[in-house]
């Protein structure tokens, strides 16, 4: 019983801590944010996400730590301890290379990718078969590649990383109870089977895979942090492109650097730029500047339409194997990894940038097939 | 292809991916959207392009980061545009700022590499 206590306080003092500890960079990174020239951008993309917490392993193999995760675009710029393992859960199959293993001098071959088959190889056109494709509904909903090259003699090379599209099975259950969240099931195939006899190479691995999520937003509230928008947004656009010719020569601009780039233009770029591209569309012609102006402000009002934010939500995902062929030794045919999650928003009126969130895993996941985790954890975290 | 479209393929795939109409308010005009030929009103097109993808999500943080290129192979897939993912969205990010990404890469195309 005072084992249990004690590891209570243990837990409660850390966690205490890394919230403190967060706060306090909360607040500085607030202050870095408010000196920028560029505060009043309305884009709402975050730069900066830190979330820490304490992870208290309930299988008793490993021991209960504390641990954070700084990102930076979304991308892991710095973290220490367990890391949040949701992220593990939903993973995405990743395809088979664009050349498969095994060449392109085989007698047979088949690859699936982009919404067709296609078959082609000299054991075809011995057979009087010509090379064909393939297209249908249901191949066109599969998600990754199929690759599989065959010799006569019995060698046989398989390359999968194949999804369905996400179904949702429990979409009129959720009508049905008022709810509106969520939910999807992936299901996927992946296999990599390679044999070379004359190299004297094989490899065998092939799974059955799955994926699912379902959760629940509860008591939206209005958004503080749109109406402050909505105060500022008209004028930052009419500022921003006055006429409809600065428009012009805006939406060019938009063009010349978005478009060969990965980076999506922030809210106020693509508000100007769409108006500007849609009237072309519709052939309207240019706008007076007095017109301009008030259509800016219209789209501006709508963009910015009071909308609510969720104060909790409550998610449960899955994700699982069945092993087809090459298990590993210790590993089980079938394995699961569930999470059960609570996340509440400390300031939603805000969008949400503070939460907490507690977390319930159990089960195995695919990068660590043997070892079962079975965790609870609390993290707090904060974005910009 | 034009913003309407752009917006409504964008929107199509969400939903179609997280099985949700967003936010008990964006319902209405999620249909309007689908359902309104083109031009689409100028007051139902912004307001849909500025539903967030929480809305879809109900939830936030790195969970989002590994379904993201997920997602993004359905966009492209509703667009029909071959665009890589973003590397800056995230569950903040409006509609209208994807559906503009989806469109300027079509118009980059287009025109021959910004030429």
């Amino acid at each position: 019983m005072s084992g249990t206590i004690a590891l209570r306080l243990k837990f409660v003092s850390r966690a205490l801590l890394l919230v403190l500890l967060t706060a306090l960079l909360s607040c500085q990174l607030a202050a870095q944010e408010s000196d920028r020239a560029e505060a009043q951008d309305p884009s709402s993309i975050s730069n900066i996400t830190l979330t820490g917490g304490y992870l208290n392993d309930l299988s008793g193999a490993n021991e209960s730590n504390g641990y954070y995760r700084l990102e930076l675009n979304g991308e892991s710029i710095k973290q220490a301890g367990t890391p949040f393992t949701s992220q593990n859960l939903s993973k995405p199959l990743t395809k088979p290379p664009k050349n498969g293993s095994a060449g392109d001098s085989k007698d047979f071959t088949l690859r699936l990718e982009d919404g067709a088959v296609e078959t082609g190889g000299p054991i075809l056109e011995a057979l009087n078969i010509r090379p064909f494709s393939v297209k249908g509904k249901f191949i066109r909903e599969l998600r990754g590649a199929l690759q599989v090259n065959g010799q006569i003699d019995g060698d046989l090379s398989i390359a999968a990383g194949l999804e369905t599209a996400p179904l949702h099975p429990l979409s009129g259950l959720l009508k049905y109870r008022g709810a509106n969240g969520p939910n999807w099931l992936i299901l996927g195939l992946q296999e990599e089977r390679l044999e070379d006899s004359s190299a004297g190479i094989t490899k065998n691995r092939g799974l059955a895979t799955y994926r699912s999520f379902v959760g629940q937003g509860y008591k939206w509230v209005a958004s503080e942090k749109l109406a402050e928008l909505r105060k500022k947004l008209p004028d930052l656009l009419v500022h921003r492109a006055p006429t409809f010719a600065e428009a012009e020569s805006l939406s060019e601009r938009i063009v010349a650097r978005f478009g060969k780039g990965a980076l999506v233009p922030d809210d106020s770029d693509s508000i100007i730029f769409n108006l500007y591209t849609g009237l072309k569309y519709m052939g309207t012609p240019p706008p007076s500047t007095e017109e301009w102006q008030k259509l800016l402000r219209k789209a501006a009002e709508s963009f910015t339409t009071p909308r609510d934010q969720p104060t909790y939500a409550v998610w449960f995902d899955a994700t699982g194997w069945y092993v087809l062929n090459g298990r590993t030794t210790g590993e089980k045919r079938f394995s699961n990894a569930l999470g059960l999650t609570l996340k509440y928003w400390l300031n939603p009126e805000e969008d949400g940038s503070r939460w907490l969130e507690l977390r319930y895993e159990i089960g195995r996941v695919r990068a660590a097939p043997t070892e079962r985790k079975h965790f609870l954890a609390l993290s707090y975290g904060f974005k910009l | 292809m034009n913003p309407f479209q752009a917006l409504r393929a964008v929107a199509q795939a969400v939903q179609d991916f997280t099985g949700s109409s967003g936010a008990p308010q964006d319902k209405k005009y999620l249909e309007d959207l689908k359902s309104t030929p083109d031009p689409v009103p100028w007051d139902i097109f912004f307001y849909v392009g500025g539903i967030p993808l929480s809305h879809f999500f109900a939830y936030s943080g790195q969970a989002f980061g590994s379904v993201s290129s997920s997602l993004w192979e359905e966009i492209k897939k509703a667009s029909n545009v071959d665009a890589p993912e973003p590397e800056n969205w995230d569950i903040d990010t409006h509609l209208l700022q994807i559906s503009t990404y989806i469109l300027v890469h079509a118009m980059y195309d287009e025109s021959g590499g910004g030429q």
